[in-house]
């Protein structure tokens, strides 16, 4: 008994255009750039997850995203495991090491969450860098063609649906569980710790668990990225990665999931458009990231974000122009002008 | 009708400060019980102690029939009480209609393979919850805002809300603490009634307050607390009438 809304037709016919792409565009170059941007799309996802909604601050994503693309790599190209088993291996991997810092914080504090995860990042680039014997050091890893049932990805055409297959399930599942229990759970820890306490929340499982399932998508995406490009360097997994990483959501808005795809896609993007742009990317970050918590803190799509604020815009314009004050809109201004300011 | 909560000797020192002194009360379960007492007396404190919040230094809480000493807010949450807090706490930006799912969090069975697939028992939970929350949303009369932010509100409302949120984990004990803070006169005495009704739909009730003719109509018994310590417990008229009440409480101005 589904009922089919306009959102979802909508969200159909931009899917069908978009599965049509690989078509109508030939240059593999273009089609390269839009699946890394799927690819990011889901670690924006999964850093949403972890940071927008249960509200703990990561600055090691990208030692997560290395973990499951190394840990898939080898075990695909060294040990020959079946490609899809080494693909979600790669993925239950990142989430493994991440319920291993995720229990750490579970019987100690998530106050240091936050310098966990540095840390954790340098060691684990460290690793990748100087386990030579098994990640071949910096040089980087080379894997072999990944295939699936025998079929092999060997165009672009068929790794772009891979991502976009990938993308949709990852979004779907986030979104449900953005959407259930866990989900309010996740947000009334980061809106208020001592009432979600008091609603029967355990917080400390909460925030572990939350940590251990984004660590999943997180290394699904580092895998798929891996196989991908058919290679992997420790290089791709340093600090300034991930902090790249984390703006993608923030741009996004935190909290809401198809900003984190905008978010994404358009840090991916923007690097391609000009050489100049990359080298200066973290100085261009950094600006804008400053300018987007001064006049647009929630982001793109976050509650009060960019588009809220454009919708606001245009429809006090309308009623001015109709020459009557709209009402409705008129009284949700001034009840979201004082945003309360909660203590404790 | 039995006893649902019961303290006994309880103490809770901050740093040397007797917040709490050797507090005995026992709480029925079908009875609204009233705490009065100056600032910094200790009632909110008490609430924390008997709540899981803070463990007293000294003493046993005893709730449902069981020794809570030491035990969590988690663990006397699924045990079955709820409390609102003196300055508000809700989960400002989440929707009302979601404030309240929180507050029903153990009472909703999700499965991780049920969410992730959103099979049909999984989906029926969800409904069958937000129906829930719809009625008790109802019954405070806030559905209108049931997908409002909630820090869109106003002070009321917010209060009404975080009501609901702790009627909706269905408590055996609910804890108001000073719950007509910031209403005037016409909202209070909606607030009484509420609260009466709240008594009527199940849970036994403690309230802090510090409106005397609130507390004086509402309160079936009423404990009052001074520097840390159990003056007396008695029937509000009694209570007015005694006058070491008198001079802890009402003679610092009755009526504010
Ligand atoms: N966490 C704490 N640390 C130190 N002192 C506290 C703490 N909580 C309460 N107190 C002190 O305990 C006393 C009782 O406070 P409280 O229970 O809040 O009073 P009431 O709610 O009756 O106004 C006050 O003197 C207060 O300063
Ligand atoms: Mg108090």
């Amino acid at each position: 008994m589904y009922k089919i809304n306009k959102r979802q037709i909508f969200g159909f016919v931009l899917l069908a255009v978009f599965c049509m792409v690989p078509w109508v565009i030939n240059n593999t170059y273009i089609i390269k750039v839009i699946s890394n941007a799927m690819l990011y799309s889901i670690i924006a996802l999964s850093i949403n997850l972890i940071v927008g909604f249960s509200g703990q601050l990561d600055f090691g994503r990208s030692a997560f995203a290395g973990l499951g693309g190394y840990f898939s790599a080898v075990v695909f190209t060294t040990y020959h495991v079946p490609f899809i088993i080494a693909f979600i291996g790669g993925a239950l991997f990142a989430a493994f090491m991440g319920a291993l810092l995720g229990l750490l914080c579970r019987y100690s504090s998530f106050d240091y969450l936050t310098l966990i995860t540095i840390g954790f990042s340098e060691i684990c680039r460290k690793v990748f860098e100087q386990w030579y014997s098994v990640t071949n050091g910096s040089f980087g890893f080379r894997t072999s063609r990944p295939s699936f049932f025998g079929f092999k990805f060997n165009s672009q055409q068929s790794m772009f649906y891979f991502c976009l297959v990938l993308l949709i399930l990852c979004y779907i599942v986030i979104r449900r569980i953005t959407k259930s229990k866990m989900g309010r759970g996740y947000k009334a820890i980061r809106d208020d710790e001592i009432a979600a306490a008091y609603s029967g929340i355990d917080i400390k499982n909460y925030k572990m668990v939350c940590f251990i399932i984004g660590s999943f998508f997180t290394g699904i995406a580092g895998a798929a990225m891996v196989h991908y490009t058919m290679f992997a360097a420790p290089t791709n997994y340093t600090i300034d990665e991930s902090l790249i990483m984390l703006q993608m959501p923030i741009l996004g808005g935190l909290g809401s999931l198809p900003g984190s795809i905008i978010g994404a896609s358009v840090l991916t993007l923007l690097p391609e458009v000009s050489r100049g742009f990359y080298l200066y990317r973290l100085l261009f970050l950094g600006i804008l990231l400053v300018i987007l918590m001064r006049f647009a803190p929630n982001g793109l799509l976050g509650r009060h974000g960019i588009k809220d604020q454009i919708m606001d815009y245009i429809s006090e314009r309308r009623a001015r122009n109709n020459g009557k004050p709209d009402k409705t809109n008129a009284e949700e201004k001034v009840v979201t002008a004082h945003g309360r300011n909660h203590e404790g | 009708m039995g006893v649902i909560m019961k303290v006994e000797n309880v103490s809770k020192h901050f740093a040397g400060l007797k917040a709490l002194n050797k507090v005995s009360l026992e709480i029925n379960d079908d009875e609204i019980f009233g705490i009065i007492g100056p600032n910094g007396a200790g009632k909110t404190t008490f609430f924390n102690v008997i709540s899981g919040f803070n463990s007293p230094t000294s003493g046993k809480v005893f709730f449902a029939g069981k020794e809570m000493t030491g035990s969590n807010i988690t663990q006397f949450c699924t045990r079955g009480i709820a409390r609102t807090f003196q300055n508000i706490r809700i989960f400002s930006e989440m929707t009302v209609m979601e404030n309240l799912l929180v507050g029903m969090h153990n009472r909703i069975h999700s499965t991780f393979f049920g969410v992730c697939m959103n099979t049909r028992k999984q989906r029926d939970v969800e409904k069958k919850a937000a129906d829930k929350a719809m009625e008790i949303m109802e019954y405070l009369n806030i559905a209108t805002f049931a997908n409002e932010y909630a820090a869109n509100l106003s002070y009321g409302t917010q209060r009404l809300v975080e009501i609901g949120r702790a009627l909706a984990s269905e408590p055996k004990l609910l804890l108001l603490d000073e719950p007509s803070a910031g209403m005037n006169q016409q909202e209070t005495m909606e607030l009484m009634k509420l609260i009466q009704g709240i008594r009527k739909l199940g849970p036994a009730i403690i309230v802090i307050e510090h409106n005397m003719k609130f507390m004086m109509n509402l309160s079936y018994r009423i404990a009052v607390l001074n520097f840390g310590e159990l003056l007396m417990v008695d029937t509000p008229k009694e209570v007015q009438e005694d006058p070491r009440v008198i001079e802890a409480y009402l003679g610092k101005g009755e009526e504010y």
